[in-house]
């Protein structure tokens, strides 16, 4: 087996310090960055997301691998700045106001994360403001909203009016999620985007992004 | 609403997979806001009294259940609340234990004590002011997975998954030691006050279970059992809690742990029909209406909806209505007593 193929099969068994080793490794050996990034640690992602959303594998899995892909791109980061290579777009993510629930939030960012997007976490109890203003101040290309509450949900609405407020919602697309979200809802409220899991979720962000 | 008679058998009944001649209202938990607006009376801050106080506010808090239709109260303490260094979970502290030496500090033989020196007042108080007919649905809460997350955190605990296997599944043996010491002292001492035993475990999310069905198995559902076990020792039916999509692991929860009934829906992931179609030979089923639809349905829709539901689900065995989870204080007050007031209009209360 390649390299590049170990780095992509062991960041999928969530082996951190491997998957460190063998990055280095092939940065050793010559092997370009942005090659190691997607031939490897993208590539190994991408089949844990089509995995999770297929309901071969659980949370747990996503989680461990992912915190495999961030011990990769730790090592891989400057060397991808120093070769120029840009990330595929930016997300700005966080759990709507009133709202204090981040587990599907996080996965949704690790899944962006393994899209090769810039993500922007603002956490938890993000107010509609704050959400324009993050995608203002990082250009951002997508907002992604999480709400478990019922009554939080509403909160969404108000990021979209914010974002037509402030002049971005022609460069900014709106994606919605969570348990209570339904693809009713996000019609109804004018978002772009409703996915019922996060690997859906990076697939559609990732494709806004390009 | 009153003139209501309180029968806790039609609820120990549907715990019991046995379909009842009054189909009994059930809530896991409701907002003592919602409880204050509707008996026009503020009661909460008596909780935090001596055992005068505290009986005042079971007074009131009985009273609502009653008020309401209800032949039970629905009454927990949550065993996480005591864990020292808890939070992990509901309150995004930092986890408390993270490796095997936290672990092997960590003090769980006080566990216990703890518990009952903080709530034997409450289980105490509402002993005394139980209204004839009427017992409770609870007993401590939180089960196995949650008090898990409250040390570990959810992320830290696939983590350890990962790193550590051997504390991955010391965490569940020793929280199930001390929850399962936690739950033979309860049935002991308060077992009576209370008709069916509970707590709430929410083992899934949106499309499948938060951990794998096989650790599940491996590591949860054995502790269930342990606990179940004693319930089931005092003759008393058990009903799980769980919120999200836990199809994977029921036949487990049914035939291994040995749950008598189950509580939680949300119609994303299956309507409260489903539910009661796919495991009403087996256990009793409680629920009936998504949270979310009690929130936003209007009063026409919302009583076609319940009607099509308890339409649906008689036939099948023991079942018990109301939401797919609780009241929180967002939900609109004239949603939910129009609930209420629709279960008990169809069940022929004078109201």
């Amino acid at each position: 087996m390649g390299l590049l193929e170990d780095i992509s099969s062991f960041l999928q068994q969530g082996r951190a310090p491997i998957v460190k080793e063998k990055v280095q490794e092939a940065l050793d050996q010559g092997l370009a960055p942005q090659e190691i990034l997607e031939k490897g640690l993208l590539n190994g992602m991408g089949i844990i997301g089509d995995k999770f959303k297929k309901n071969e594998i659980f949370v747990p899995e996503v989680l461990i691998a992912a915190r495999a892909m961030n011990a990769g791109v730790g090592i891989l980061k400057p060397h991808l700045v120093e070769a120029g290579v840009e990330s595929k777009g930016t997300a700005v993510i966080g759990t709507v106001k009133g709202d204090l629930h981040d587990i599907g939030k996080n996965l949704v960012k690790m899944m962006l994360e393994g899209k090769g997007l810039n993500v922007i976490d603002l956490g938890v109890d993000v107010s509609s403001e704050q959400f324009v203003q993050a995608a203002i101040d990082n250009n951002a290309d997508v907002i992604c909203c999480s709400a478990l509450l019922t009554t939080t949900m509403g909160e969404m609405k108000n990021v979209v009016a914010a974002a037509e407020e402030k002049g971005i919602r022609d460069k900014v697309k709106i994606m919605v999620g969570g348990a209570p979200i339904t693809q009713s809802f996000c019609d109804s409220i004018g978002a772009d985007r409703y996915e019922p899991d996060a690997a859906s979720a990076a697939d559609s962000a990732l494709a806004f992004c390009s | 609403m009153h003139n209501f008679q309180p029968d806790y058998r039609h609820i120990l009944l549907s715990a019991q997979n046995i379909e009842t001649s009054r189909l009994p209202l059930y809530e896991h938990l409701i907002s003592t806001d919602i409880m204050e607006k509707i008996l026009d009376k503020q009661f909460s801050d008596l909780y935090r009294g001596d055992l005068t106080d505290k009986k005042s506010y079971f007074t009131q808090y009985c009273r609502f259940f009653s008020v309401m239709g209800y032949d039970t109260v629905s009454f927990e303490n949550c065993i996480g609340s005591v864990l020292p260094g808890g939070g992990a979970l509901g309150n995004h502290a930092d986890p408390v234990i993270k490796t095997r030496q936290d672990f092997e500090r960590y003090p769980w033989d006080e566990i216990s004590d703890m518990y009952f020196s903080k709530y034997a007042k409450d289980f105490e108080a509402l002993r005394i002011v139980m209204p004839d007919g009427m017992k409770a649905i609870g007993g401590p809460g939180n089960g196995i997975f949650e008090c898990v997350q409250e040390l570990t955190g959810y992320t830290g605990l696939c983590y350890i998954s990962a790193d550590d296997p051997e504390l991955y599944a010391d965490l569940f043996k020793k929280v199930g030691d001390t929850n399962l010491a936690i739950w033979e002292r309860f049935m002991k001492e308060y077992g009576d006050i209370y008709c069916v035993m509970r707590f709430g475990d929410d083992l899934g999310h949106k499309t499948s279970t938060l951990i794998s069905s096989e650790d599940i198995k491996s590591h949860i559902i054995p502790q269930y059992k342990r606990i179940i076990d004693v319930v089931h020792s005092y003759n008393k039916p058990f009903l799980l809690h769980s919120c999200g999509c836990i199809f994977n692991i029921m036949d487990d929860l049914i035939g291994t742990a040995g749950i008598n009934a189950k509580h939680s829906n949300e119609d994303q992931i299956a309507p409260f029909p489903l539910w009661v179609e796919k495991y009403g030979e087996q256990i009793g089923n409680f629920g009936g209406i998504d949270t979310d639809a009690v929130c936003r349905l209007d009063k026409e829709t919302m009583t076609e909806y319940i009607k099509e539901v308890i339409h649906r689900c008689k036939g099948n065995g023991g079942f018990a209505f109301g939401s797919g989870n609780s009241i929180p204080d967002y939900v609109p007050l004239e949603n939910y007593i129009h609930m209420v007031e629709t279960v008990r209009l169809y069940r022929g209360d004078t109201i």
